[in-house]
């Protein structure tokens, strides 16, 4: 008895539409959660908010984005959820101007370089989110610019700001635990 | 073109993302800058480190299917985190628990397996069904959402009243509240899962006038009436509240369960 049963047909024509986009979906979603749990959790979210709203959904569109967009929504929720901070965009739009350009290159170059792997999964943990999924996107899933802009429901120049500050967030970041460890003085 | 606008169309340019125009005008920039060609060279390595420390992890076994099961709505969903087989079961104290659960099933089916008591309201009977079952994995909740609020308006769309999800002073923290439609007595109700002390406690709602006579024991807590029934080992604690009839079952006693369930948060 669940009410609200709908026709195979239309599950069947979900899956084949969007279940191939899943082990995509599972990657960005465990970058962004950093653990397997929460990035299933996250997953199966987006898959059952992505069905509930499949009637929206235009065949021959763009479905990877369509799907990434509801990931993206679906985890900014979570975000907030566990935050119980004011919602993001307080703390997205962080402008570090300063952020790379004072750093001293070479020091810079050795942290990159020295870096753990659990460094650069802890410096891509504390980017915001936007940013993160702009820096997920962009050099771990290389798609475009017009991509990630559809995605993140911004125009392309929001997209190129967003991975430049990521990027220099996250150089700060390696070359912070590289001070820490020890092997870059400052 | 200063250095501080060239940064940002540098980083586009490792993407690949400038048009020939902006491409030329950076170069431009570029072959008269050294110290934004060290930054083209460090912006060009951080993609790489990413790309190479950060690899695509594979997709868990069975989470295509639970997606699957989810979606045709044939199955309900499985949850992952409850029934799945998460490593930390491996610790000694979830073996212990793990243990403590047999031997909690061992108890049932010996219940399962008695005498079967013909007095109790069918509402009780299937309020304590409905949340053995559940924690026994035999019926399975439908959606995980991730507010009360959320899950609220899941029921909204599936029950011909509106459900309150009440907010329990003491109830432990959930990351994802688990709901599912049941029958009580041959009423449609929501049953949600509530945590406290480490245990998981079934609530149904259900819409008051189709309870017109609550059975079990009267009883009155904190300025609350509940009524107090047991069945099958457990509590099954009936209370009002508006156009609501509500149902917490669990394996506490009636004491515990009146105290948990007397306070709401403001």
């Amino acid at each position: 008895m669940t009410p609200g049963e709908r026709r195979p047909s239309e599950a069947q024509r979900f899956e084949a539409v969007a279940l191939p986009h899943l082990p995509l979906l599972y990657r960005i979603a465990y970058r962004l959660s950093s653990n397997r749990a929460d990035a299933e959790d996250l997953v199966q979210e987006t898959f059952l908010k992505a069905y509930r709203a499949f009637h929206q959904f235009k065949e021959g569109t763009n479905a990877k984005a369509w799907l990434i967009t509801i990931l993206r929504h679906a985890h900014l929720d979570q975000v907030r959820k566990m935050s119980k901070e004011p919602p993001t965009e307080a703390w997205d739009e962080v402008e570090p101007r300063h952020v790379g350009s004072k750093l001293p290159a070479e020091e810079v170059e050795t942290a990159l370089e020295g870096s753990l792997d659990g460094d650069v999964e802890l410096a891509l943990q504390a980017l915001p989110p936007q940013q993160k999924l702009a820096v997920i996107l962009a050099d771990l899933e290389e798609m475009s610019y017009e991509q990630i802009a559809r995605v993140l429901d911004c125009p392309v120049g929001t997209v190129r700001s967003r991975l430049h500050h990521g990027r220099a967030l996250l150089r700060r970041s390696l070359w912070e635990f590289a001070k820490e460890r020890g092997y870059v003085k400052s | 073109m200063e250095c501080r606008d060239a940064r940002e169309y540098l980083s586009a340019s490792i993407d690949g993302a400038l048009t020939p125009e902006e491409q030329e005008r950076v170069e431009g920039h570029l072959s008269a800058c050294e110290r934004c060609s060290d930054f083209l060279a460090l912006e060009l390595k951080t993609k790489r480190l990413l790309r190479q420390r950060l690899p695509p992890p594979p997709v868990p076994s069975g989470l295509r299917e639970r997606i699957v099961q989810a979606v045709t709505g044939a199955e309900p969903v499985k949850a992952t985190r409850r029934w799945g087989f998460p490593m930390w079961l491996l610790r000694p104290a979830p073996i212990l628990a793990i243990a403590g659960a047999f031997v909690l099933l061992f108890a049932l089916m010996i219940f399962y397996a008695g005498p079967r008591s013909t007095e109790a309201s069918p509402f009780v009977k299937d309020s304590v069904d409905g949340h053995v079952k559940c924690l026994l994995g035999e019926y399975t909740m439908e959606v995980k959402l991730a507010s009360p609020d959320e899950l609220a308006r899941w029921f909204q769309e599936r029950l011909r009243f509106t459900v309150r999800l009440p907010q329990f002073a003491h109830q432990g923290q959930t990351e994802l509240w688990e709901g599912r439609v049941s029958l009580m007595g041959g009423v449609q109700s929501a049953q949600v899962f509530y945590r406290w002390r480490g245990k998981t406690l079934s609530l149904f709602v259900l819409s008051a006038e189709k309870m017109p006579l609550m059975p079990g024991e009267e009883r009155v807590w904190r300025r609350r009436t509940f009524h107090v029934n047991h069945h099958r080992g457990y509590t099954s604690l009936m209370w009002r509240d508006g156009d609501l009839a509500y149902c917490l079952v669990s394996d506490l006693t009636p004491e515990e369960v009146m105290a948990f369930a007397s306070e709401e948060r403001a």
